[in-house]
């Protein structure tokens, strides 16, 4: 079967800098995929190529059998690729009913005109994005909150509304950059349980972690990267004896400490 | 909408119809009324831009000069008759307000102001030298009173309600949008445009649609304005009539449907209150303005909600 996603000597440079170099990455159909390695090797940007949110300085990307490099990060989100922030991202001043609805927008096709004027079409499709959000937020237990202010949520149940925005866009492709980055081990414990939750119901996930122990029991299969460039993959346990990779995060010398 | 919202909103409809029987009398009270309705337009028309997209424009002029000499060119040259002439200019104002959109969607903060400085010096000055077309300094003169079929808006009195109509019109297009994907796509470009993209709202078309809401807006208080004052020259259209419009949005309050009609009133009023000052008012006038913007940053609106907050809460 062809990977969902498809990365191919993908290089992006800022200035004189290659952040990432030369990477090749296939992302295969219902697999969780964990992106490690140390502080700046290129990791997020990775995902911000992907995304669309920088166009590569060269290489090629191609999505669901569609070349997606270079392409708008709304169009991007169109096609099925869906994410969430390091550092979460909520929209303030609107509820987190309307944080969701709007992962909902660019699958609703009513005019300008019509959604001014509230036609009967209008109304229904806004009841119609209503709806899905809220079955999206109810899928990560955040349903009673819907008519908070997003701003006032605790952080932990802000990220579990980035998630519902994010499957909101009913994405074929998640991409989650430290999903469990300043929460409890509670907290973590149950976004993990989620995670796994998401991908049984079929998403293919990308995910970028720093706690190795998350990364071990989650991931299906790991990349490893060091300045820029991919120095390992494969399942968790091939990846805890690879010498490259122990050399990236302890200096070389040590073995098996960090695990 | 709760019961007692409706009952707030008929109550204010019902005083907004009948204040002007009180001033029947008083044609100075009746044309400040006049003009705060026209001001009430504009301001709204800013609020698309920033209560929406927290962009601040200081070219509000330009799409107000656009509607105003598209209205009495409409209506005298081409002898259209009014609505149509008035919803044309607004059209044009759109066009105007979508040609300097494409570059200025890119755009933020201070180069975004810069760039609506610049279109309304430069819809100025092709008014001031057009001459053939539109008259230059000596402006437009005896521009017929609206007329909408048997009903002709000629006294200080009638033209009151027809600018009250697109008053109602405009405010029920602001609150509209806030329940719409449209606005709600432009709400999140404000606070996370990268988030916001990311979801898959589209930047440039819901800046467009924006843009053209604001321009279009402006353009109907431009053409109100002319058919209102019954001649226009260059002169009221300069960068101090954009300033006044920002100024009454962030008194009133930004991004609420309250906000720019109480700005808008305040403001008209109290230029009116000042003027025994003589030139000196301006002083005041500057002064009151930059005390409401250090105490007030959310304008009249977010200074009612804290007392409203306090009078609720007395504990705090």
């Amino acid at each position: 079967m062809t990977p969902l996603l498809t990365i191919d000597k993908l290089s992006m440079r800022f200035g004189g800098l290659f952040a990432v170099s030369e990477v090749d990455l296939d992302v295969h159909r219902g697999e969780i995929r964990g992106l490690i390695g140390p502080n700046g090797a290129g990791k997020t940007t990775i995902l911000n190529v992907i995304n669309g949110i920088y166009r590569p300085t060269s290489g090629s990307i191609v999505f669901d059998a569609e070349n997606i490099t270079g392409l708008s990060p709304h169009v991007v989100a169109r096609l099925g690729v869906a994410r969430t922030f390091q550092s979460i991202q909520v929209f303030q001043g609107l509820s987190v009913l309307e944080n969701v609805m709007v992962a909902r927008h660019l699958r609703s096709s009513v005019d300008l005109l019509s959604t001014l004027l509230k036609t009967r079409r209008a109304r229904r499709e806004e009841a119609r994005i209503s709806e899905t959000a809220l079955a999206s937020l109810q899928f990560v237990g955040l349903g009673d909150r819907k008519d908070l202010d997003a701003a006032n949520l605790p952080y932990g149940q802000k990220r579990l509304m980035e998630i519902a925005r994010a499957l909101a866009t009913e994405p074929k492709l998640l991409l989650l950059d430290e999903p469990t980055a300043g929460m409890t081990e509670a907290e973590s414990f149950a976004l993990i349980r989620l995670i796994r939750q998401i991908r049984d119901q079929g998403m293919t996930i990308i995910l970028i972690e720093h706690n190795m122990r998350i990364v071990m029991d989650l991931c299906d299969r790991i990349s490893v990267f060091d300045f820029g460039v991919k120095i390992a993959e494969g399942t968790p346990t091939e990846i805890q004896d690879h010498p490259k990779v122990i050399g990236a995060y302890l200096g070389t010398g040590h073995r098996h400490a960090w695990c | 909408m709760g019961f007692r919202k409706k009952i707030f909103t008929a109550g204010l409809l019902l005083a907004a119809a009948i204040l002007p029987l009180f001033f029947r009398n008083s044609r100075y009270t009746l044309n400040l009324l006049n003009l705060a309705g026209i001001f009430i337009i504009l301001t709204y028309s800013l609020n698309f831009m920033h209560g929406y997209l927290g962009l601040i424009s200081i070219g509000q002029a330009g799409f107000f000069a656009i509607g105003a000499y598209m209205t009495a060119g409409l209506t005298m040259a081409v002898g259209l008759p009014y609505l149509p002439s008035l919803f044309l200019a607004g059209i044009a104002s759109t066009l105007a307000g979508l040609l300097i959109g494409f570059p200025a969607a890119r755009i933020r903060g201070h180069y975004f102001v810069l760039i609506s400085l610049g279109f309304a010096e430069i819809v100025r000055l092709i008014i001031l030298n057009w001459k053939e077309v539109t008259n230059g300094t000596n402006g437009v003169n005896n521009i017929p009173a609206p007329a909408v079929g048997p009903w002709v808006f000629d006294s200080r009195f009638s033209h009151y309600y027809l600018v009250l109509f697109f008053v109602l019109l405009t405010s029920l297009v602001t609150l509209s949008l806030r329940r719409s994907k449209y606005g709600r796509s432009m709400l999140c470009l404000k606070v996370g445009e990268l988030a916001a993209t990311v979801t898959g709202v589209d930047p440039m078309r819901n800046k467009l649609v924006n843009f053209g809401l604001s321009a279009f807006f402006a353009g109907l208080a431009g053409g109100l304005y002319a058919s209102y004052i019954g001649s226009i020259s260059p002169e009221p259209f300069s960068v101090n009539l954009s300033v006044d419009v920002l100024t009454m949005l962030l008194v009133g309050g930004s991004g609420t449907i309250a906000g720019p009609a109480i700005g808008a009133i305040f403001l008209v009023f109290l230029k009116e209150w000042l003027r025994f000052m003589k030139e000196y008012y301006m002083i005041l006038y500057g002064a009151g303005i930059v005390l409401v913007m250090i105490l007030m940053p959310d304008g009249l609106v977010g200074l009612g909600h804290r007392i409203a907050d306090r009078i609720q809460s007395p504990s705090d």
